[in-house]
């Protein structure tokens, strides 16, 4: 049966967009998913630009013995802003845009299920990134003249800089960059040992958890609900699963380290002590009663979840990306599926393996050694479905799959890894030294960021309506592999040779030089990869291109309308008969049938590729009658800004004015004000 | 043709882009040659394969197990994927067989390493409760270690300071474990600050040092040696310079210890006091730091004093009492590894504290007024501080191992200091 070609029926109403199409405001007001996608990936990229940055800082310090390019308390700000920028600002949101993008095309849906707590989940998502990384930014430049001043001093002995360093180091805001490391472990971040740098942090995550539980519930709810006729949850394709069940793992495991950094910001601001077991009055040390252990309980109930909410993704997204270029459908879809929520599932039956050397005993020890073995073998069975699936294939390798292949091959490296962490004894070595560090960087360096690279190479035709270059592209893909092995590999032998990570600096008689020194190498291919993806990507900006509705032969929704989509995406919505419905019907179907399909392909092919807004839905209205778009809306942009300024309220100083006896903290109040304001007008707002 | 057969050529030869198909091979071996390559025999200090006890030796016997496997399915994976990519290239246009899975297969790649992983538990369970079990040794050699900010308080409970006066609590001496060979040590590690991990890759897997709870840590000292020893778990600014040395000396050496730690220093006049008076320049310095045989014993130790903290009010620095001196003189390196210990890396430490080590709570008492001829005398004394007869440990031989120097010559210094290279080989402690 001719799938694409039946009609649907359509909701009554045509809303026009009130608001801006084009410009700053449309953005600000945007709540069409693929825009959305947008802004997060590009938001995420400038963080993937800075955690770089800190990155290629670190390994620069640790390049040669006695460095002192940064000092200690800098070293200690890079690698703590290094992984929080990664994990929460870098891997997560890309990821989302990838949600954002994909999972409405898949499903055949027209947008998400609320699409203006999409909007409010991006605002808010910037909000924390803002809070996190204000310090950052500002100390940024210091840190840079520092090493230029040391540069120089080395080299003409004078000293010119230092005072121009020390003048950008007392920038507002650059002496509190957090520095606690990414899991923050207590008593370290409490006020005895930390200053105020701890509050930005824990606020920031505190207001990026809000961004992610909306994003959550919202993907949830789009994907259970607004599947097109026919799209059983057998047929949906895997990475909308992926999506699925990374929201659930969300929903899940952000309530741990929401409670977590309550308690924490409690004990910083309000004086209880849920994570110090001592504290000190009047000079005496004392009991506090609090536990640092309840701290590392909480944040890896959270964490070790986090660790497959940064996953998952990068598996769907190479479950789609292999497919396609081996012209085979994914190798035990079902095994597939159920591969990824048993990992999920396990996933938070895990976490003490992150606290093996913490004394908890040997009974529940072993327990976490076995459960952690566990989660080897439905990981395995994905390598070996992915593998399954180019057996027998037509296989071709461009850009995204070379990285999509680069996952397969690279993330068997961190899985085995991670299965030597599970043998308890010997992780009493491992854990905290290097052999972590290469470990967690070959799942999500050569996993999710080799994933969504070549998600980004997958998809950008569909997103710009342009292929990127593929010549760069092999490049960029051949820099990163060459880079990322030379950069994490040689940390193996690091951590077998005893060093403990965070360390920032080290002394020649340890032996660790060598491949210290090689690393920082591979850390400079990595950032020459970088600087060619993004020649690629202005090239391929300045290229006159038409690309095709599907351009790789994919077999899924969102390859069967323009690249780049309309406003509306679906004209009319799709009728699900397959799971690889576009190969179905282009190959399958009996001739008769087939041709219907190609012609319903073709006329949707006709849409003009970048028309605005307006004209696209006039157009489409006169064709099939009324489209229904929901309106632009500001009120979740409000509505961050006053998260945002809640948190900055407590933050900074708060100026209070007094009125009679009450003292109104200022920036605090208008925050406030702010978010009920924009409630207010979000549920008053007409749907349009 | 059978789903896994020999597929099917249609013509089309492969174009020879050769080095596609070469470079993912070079990549293998590479890494295969690197893996290779990392050995046993590697000369590191801290190394975790160069196991020098028993205990060491069971976990490298783990890790060996766990290697070998971890490397026959990480070639035989990349073979497959190798194999698979270079194999079936797009030679023509034919659309390839369309083939969904294979119950077989899938329940095959499922079940044969879930047994894999049982053979590896098995052996895991077995010395996670040895290595518990024998950690419950009643008869071991007691010591207590306090995670210090950012150094290590060490305390013999079992060996009195004034074995006349049990008031005088017990030994305590501070980043140097010196233990008698054959010991079989059980370390009851506590801390009242931030969380450490106390880690001695020779002779043991780490353990936390976690505030609230009191963790133990056995290990037999099989051999006699320097054993290097760090701090694993992020604790801070100085983080990186928290190290720590276990000396495993013949018995007769360590009894010869004990009895110098209880003899009071030699100054000027011995005879007529018990007591020593420290010379007037170290009057500083006897809030914080203990030197056994001295006045100078009136600085905390132990849990209750906590070696530095940030006041929650104010957010100033508070020092609270250091490590204690006393035999400083026998020790190999002073500020937790980062200097060695000579009379010049003293009077550098004294003069830039801060800038040698960053973050530490003992004050530049150099910048807050203290004059060279003050800090001249207390170098002078400190340098002094070992028995008349030398170190009892002087001159034993450096262990089992390779790299003996373990600590940095030169600091990070705004204005370098000149001072000779000293290495523990060329001076030895004590001499």
């Amino acid at each position: 049966m001719a799938s694409i070609a039946q009609p649907h029926i359509q909701a009554p109403t045509l809303t026009k967009p009130k608001a801006a199409e084009h410009g700053l405001w449309s953005w600000l007001t945007t709540v069409d998913h693929k825009q959305i996608a947008k802004l997060y990936g590009v938001t995420a990229f400038v963080f993937f630009l800075v955690g770089g940055l800190e990155a290629l800082l670190i390994r620069i310090q640790l390049a040669r013995p006695e460095n002192n390019v940064l000092d200690a308390q800098r070293y200690n700000e890079m690698f703590t802003m290094h992984g929080t920028t990664m994990v929460f600002l870098v891997v997560m949101p890309l990821s989302v845009a990838f949600f954002n993008l994909l999972v409405p095309l898949q499903i055949g849906a027209r947008d998400v299920a609320f699409p203006r707590l999409n909007g409010f989940s991006y605002w808010t998502f910037v909000a924390g990134a803002l809070i996190l990384n204000i310090p950052v930014l500002a100390a940024l430049p210091g840190i840079f003249m520092h090493i230029a001043s040391v540069g120089l001093t080395n080299v003409f002995g004078n000293t010119v800089l230092q005072g121009a360093a020390g003048a950008l180091q007392g920038l507002p805001f650059a002496d509190r960059v957090p520095d606690q490391g990414w899991y923050g472990y207590a008593p370290l971040t409490e006020r005895l040992f930390s200053g105020h740098q701890i509050d930005f942090w824990a606020l920031g995550l505190q207001v990026l958890g809000i961004a992610s539980m909306a994003g959550a519930f919202n993907f949830i709810v789009t994907i259970l609900n607004l599947r097109a006729p026919g799209m059983t949850m057998m047929r949906l394709p895997i990475f909308s699963w992926a999506t699925l069940i990374v929201s659930v793992l969300i929903i899940m495991a952000f309530p741990a380290i929401t409670i977590a950094l309550f308690f924490l910001t409690f004990d910083r601001l309000g004086g209880t002590h849920f994570f110090s077991a001592f504290n000190v009055v009047d000079g005496q040390l004392i009991t506090a009663g609090g536990d640092p252990m309840l701290w590392q309980h909480l944040f890896w109930i959270f964490g070790h979840p986090e660790v497959y909410i940064l996953i998952l993704p990068a598996f769907g997204l190479v479950s789609e990306i292999i497919p396609v270029f081996s012209r085979k459908p994914l190798f035990g879809y079902a095994v597939m599926v159920y591969a990824i929520a048993a990992i999920a599932f396990l996933g938070f039956g895990v976490w003490v393996h992150h606290m093996f050397t913490t004394g908890l005993g040997p009974t529940p020890v072993a327990a976490f050694s076995a459960a952690t073995m566990l989660i080897a073998i439905p990981t395995g069975v994905k390598i070996l479905n992915w593998t399954a699936t180019m057996w027998g294939g037509s296989l071709t390798f461009p850009t995204a799959m070379l990285f999509a292949v680069g996952l397969v091959s690279q993330f068997v490296i961190g899985g085995l890894s991670g299965v030597m962490h599970a043998v308890v004894p010997v992780d009493a070595h491992h854990n905290d030294s290097y052999f972590v560090v290469a470990h967690f960087h070959y799942v999500l360096f050569g996993g999710s960021i080799f994933a969504l690279l070549g998600g980004m190479y997958f998809y950008w035709p569909k997103i710009y309506g342009k292929l990127l270059d593929e010549r760069l592209g092999k490049l960029h893909f051949w820099l990163t592999f060459a880079g990322f092995n030379l950069t994490f590999f040689p940390m193996h032998f690091l951590g077998l040779a005893g060093m403990p990570r965070r360390y920032s600096t080290y002394g020649l008689d340890s032996g660790w030089w060598f491949w210290n020194a090689t690393s920082t190498i591979g850390a400079l291919l990595i950032a020459a990869s970088i600087l060619v993806f993004l020649l690629n990507v202005q090239k391929t900006a300045r290229s006159r291109q038409e690309v095709s509705a599907n351009p790789w032969d994919a077999a899924t929704l969102e390859w069967a309308i323009p690249s780049p989509p309309p406003v509306y995406n679906f004209r009319i919505t799709p009728i699900i008969t397959h799971r690889d419905q576009l190969w179905h019907d282009k190959y399958d179907a009996v001739p008769s049938q087939r041709e219907a399909v190609a012609d319903a392909i073709v006329e949707l092919d006709q849409l003009p590729a970048n028309s605005p807004v307006g004209v696209a839905v006039a157009e489409a209205q006169a064709e099939v009658g009324n489209i229904h778009l929901p309106n632009p809306s500001y009120y979740p942009l409000i509505c961050a800004l006053g998260l945002l300024f809640l948190a900055a309220g407590i933050l900074l100083n708060n100026p209070h004015i007094q009125l009679g006896f009450i003292g109104i903290p200022v920036i605090s109040a208008a925050g406030l004000v702010f978010l009920l304001t924009g409630i207010y007008g979000w549920s008053f707002e007409p749907a349009g | 043709m059978s789903r896994f057969g020999p597929r099917q050529e249609n013509g089309e030869t492969s174009r020879g882009v050769r080095w596609t198909r070469v470079v993912p091979m070079l990549a293998l071996v590479g890494v295969v040659g690197l893996l290779a390559g990392c050995g046993f025999e590697v000369d590191q200090p801290y190394s975790t394969i160069s196991p020098q006890n028993a205990k060491t030796e069971q976990i490298q016997w783990l890790y060996q197990i766990i290697f070998w496997a971890a490397l026959i399915v990480f070639v035989a994976v990349q073979f497959a994927i190798a194999y698979t990519v270079i194999r079936f290239r797009r030679r023509s246009n034919a659309r390839p067989e369309q083939v969904h899975g294979s119950k077989v297969l899938e329940i095959a790649w499922t079940v044969v390493p879930a047994l894999i992983l049982l053979a590896l538990f098995i052996p895991t369970v077995k010395v996670i409760f040895d290595q518990a079990q024998a950690a419950q040794v009643e008869d071991g050699f007691q010591v207590e270690v306090i995670g210090k900010q950012w150094w290590w308080e060490i305390a013999y409970p079992e060996i009195a300071a004034n074995p006349e006066d049990t008031a005088a609590g017990p030994l305590v001496t501070a980043n140097e474990l010196v233990v008698p060979v054959g010991a079989n040590v059980v370390i009851s590690m506590q801390s009242n600050n931030v969380i450490h991990s106390f880690w001695v890759p020779q002779l043991s897997g780490k353990l936390d040092v976690m505030p609230g709870h009191e963790n133990k840590l056995q290990f037999t000292a099989d051999r006699v040696g320097d054993y290097y020893g760090e701090c694993a778990e992020y604790c801070g600014s100085a983080h990186a310079w928290m190290r720590f040395k276990v000396k495993v000396v013949p018995q007769e050496n360590f009894d010869a210890w004990v009895a110098a730690w209880r003899t009071p220093p030699v100054d000027g006049n011995p005879e007529t006091a018990d007591v020593v008076d420290v010379p007037p320049a170290f009057g500083a310095c006897l809030a914080c730091h203990r030197v056994n045989g001295t006045n100078a014993v009136i600085a905390g130790q132990g849990m209750p004093y906590i070696s530095g903290y940030r006041d929650p009010e104010t957010e100033e620095i508070v020092p609270g009492p250091g490590p204690n001196l006393t035999l400083l003189a026998c020790r190999d390196t002073i500020g937790a590894g980062i200097l060695v210990n000579t009379p010049e890396n003293l009077e550098k430490w004294l003069k830039h504290t801060d800038e040698v080590k960053e973050g530490v709570y003992m004050p530049n008492y150099y910048k807050q007024g203290m004059t060279d001829e003050q800090i001249d005398q207390v170098v002078a004394w400190l340098s002094e501080l070992k028995p008349a007869g030398g170190c009892p440990d002087a001159n034993l031989p450096v262990g089992s191992l390779l790299d003996p120097a373990m600590v940095r010559d030169e600091p990070t210094l705004a204005s370098p200091v000149a001072s000779p290279v000293a290495s523990p080989v060329a001076t030895p402690a004590g001499s």
